[in-house]
């Protein structure tokens, strides 16, 4: 006589597997809170002033250049470079801004170089603005409807360093017809050094 | 006759232990060892444990791209050059340049090192293997390049070096001889990856290979998702060696004065 044997029931096979295809389905169809990993976008244009609560943050100037003229090489385009001057204010202090893209309007993103002087980030003490130029390699394409992307969390994973913390977002004010003429346009810029901000370059001189 | 009702996915089950017992309980230790590996084998039968693994390299060559990773690459030429840009071999040796038009074909930027692991250094063809640059307290960096005070009499030597790893490319544009550490989307970049190649060679092609390269969305050995991994070689051919500065070619332009001159 045995005794403890457990056997193996359809109604106990029913429940298991039931349990196994219900949380599948859970995991599968149920959307996720992703909301809580989401960055803080803060949408502005050329020449704004935006509030990232850890930093001031102003572009500039955006232009187009198919060479890059730095202090110690020149860097040709394999397409068509994007050079955006912004300008950094740190509020709350020591601040490495680390994060640099451009997205365009079919969503692909855009790394700045280091060519020729181009900045690929920047970091300033509270109290006085910081300016730096981001150089971005692009294809033509790429040109109308570009945005962008300026934070002090990295872009990389995903832009896994900018969850939840505030993100700068500008347009660059491209539409598609400039688009045509920036792209044949024969241009060559000169990076500026990373350096403290004059007032009129979105800073205040300390 | 209160189970009866309970039996049914449980029959299975104990008729093949039932079986499997008494086949067992007449054979010796060493029988069932044998059935058991028996047994292994014929599970993985259906696998393709048994299939020959073969090699798909398909063919290479110059002015044909080739799809490798997030990368479209063409083999422009291969040249030797005496220096280029910034890297300046020691005294009797040169570079081996492969001049390439890369394109990366996908939405997001890749690394310069993406590049590099999927075209490896040509073997057998006297290129001074990573050991040597680094007893030689040359710039090792992943695209490091050569210490031009670098002690001449460590040459690489036809044969002997070719035992040792070989370094992975120093990529530099070969309009402009610049670094570029991105390759953006849709973005044709025409490169120039080089190595320093021991002064003895004197061959008129190089055995050419691109990886194949396999992008790993979730790591099962390591904590690292999403990256591209080198896999088997892909493409493979000969190419034939220009005595020629690797930037130069038909689609020059740019302010190629910055390159370093032949």
């Amino acid at each position: 006589m045995r005794h403890g044997r457990r056997r193996i029931t359809w109604k106990g096979t029913a429940l298991v597997v039931g349990g196994v295809v219900a949380g599948c389905t859970l995991v599968t169809y149920v959307p996720q809170d992703t909301g809580v990993d989401e960055p803080f976008i803060v949408e502005g244009a050329v020449g704004e002033v935006l509030d990232l609560t850890y930093a001031e943050l102003t572009v500039t100037e955006v232009r187009v250049a198919d060479t890059l003229a730095g202090v110690a090489e020149a860097a040709a385009a394999g397409g068509t470079f994007i050079v955006v001057d912004a300008s950094w204010r740190a509020t709350q202090g020591e601040t490495t801004f680390v994060g640099a893209e451009v997205t365009d309007a079919r969503g692909r993103r855009f790394w700045p170089t280091d060519q020729a002087g181009c900045s690929i980030l920047a970091k300033a003490q509270p109290g006085y603005a910081w300016r730096a130029t981001y150089c971005f390699d692009v294809p033509r394409d790429a040109l109308d409807g570009a945005t962008v992307r300026l934070a002090r969390g990295d872009q990389g994973e995903e832009h896994a360093g900018q969850r939840r913390d505030a993100v700068a977002v500008v347009d660059l004010g491209i539409s598609g017809r400039e688009a045509d003429e920036l792209w044949q346009a024969t241009e060559t810029v000169s990076p500026q050094e990373p350096g403290y901000a004059l007032a009129s370059a979105g800073g205040s001189e300390g | 006759m209160k189970h009866a009702r309970n039996d049914g996915p449980d029959i299975a089950f104990r008729l093949a232990r039932r079986v499997v017992a008494t086949v067992a309980d007449d054979m010796s230790t060493m029988q069932r060892v044998g059935a058991g590996i028996v047994a292994a084998l014929v599970a993985i039968t259906p696998f393709g444990a048994w299939s020959e693994v073969e090699a798909h390299a398909d063919p290479l060559a110059a002015g044909t791209p080739v799809e490798v990773g997030p990368f479209e690459v063409k083999v422009v030429r291969v040249a030797t050059v005496d220096e280029f840009a910034y890297l300046v071999p020691k005294p009797g040796n040169h570079l081996l340049g492969v001049v390439a038009e890369v394109t990366n074909t996908g939405e997001v930027p890749e690394y310069r090192a993406t590049l590099g692991q999927a075209i490896p250094a040509p073997q057998n063809v006297a290129i001074v293997p990573k050991a040597a640059l680094d007893e030689l307290g040359a710039d090792t960096a992943p695209d490091g390049g050569a210490d031009p005070s670098a002690d001449p009499a460590a040459s690489a030597d036809l044969g002997a070096s070719e035992e040792a790893e070989l370094p992975p490319a120093t990529i530099l544009s070969a309009k402009d001889g610049t670094t570029i550490s991105v390759f953006n989307p849709g973005v044709t970049h025409r490169v120039a990856l080089l190595w320093e190649q021991g002064g003895k060679w004197s061959g008129r092609t190089i055995p050419l290979e691109v990886i194949e390269l396999e992008w790993i969305e979730e790591s099962v050995v390591s904590l690292d998702n999403g990256y591209w991994l080198p896999n088997e070689v892909a493409y493979h051919g000969r190419i034939p060696v220009d005595a020629e500065r690797p930037g130069a070619g038909s689609n020059q332009s740019g302010p190629s004065a910055e390159a370093g001159q032949p």
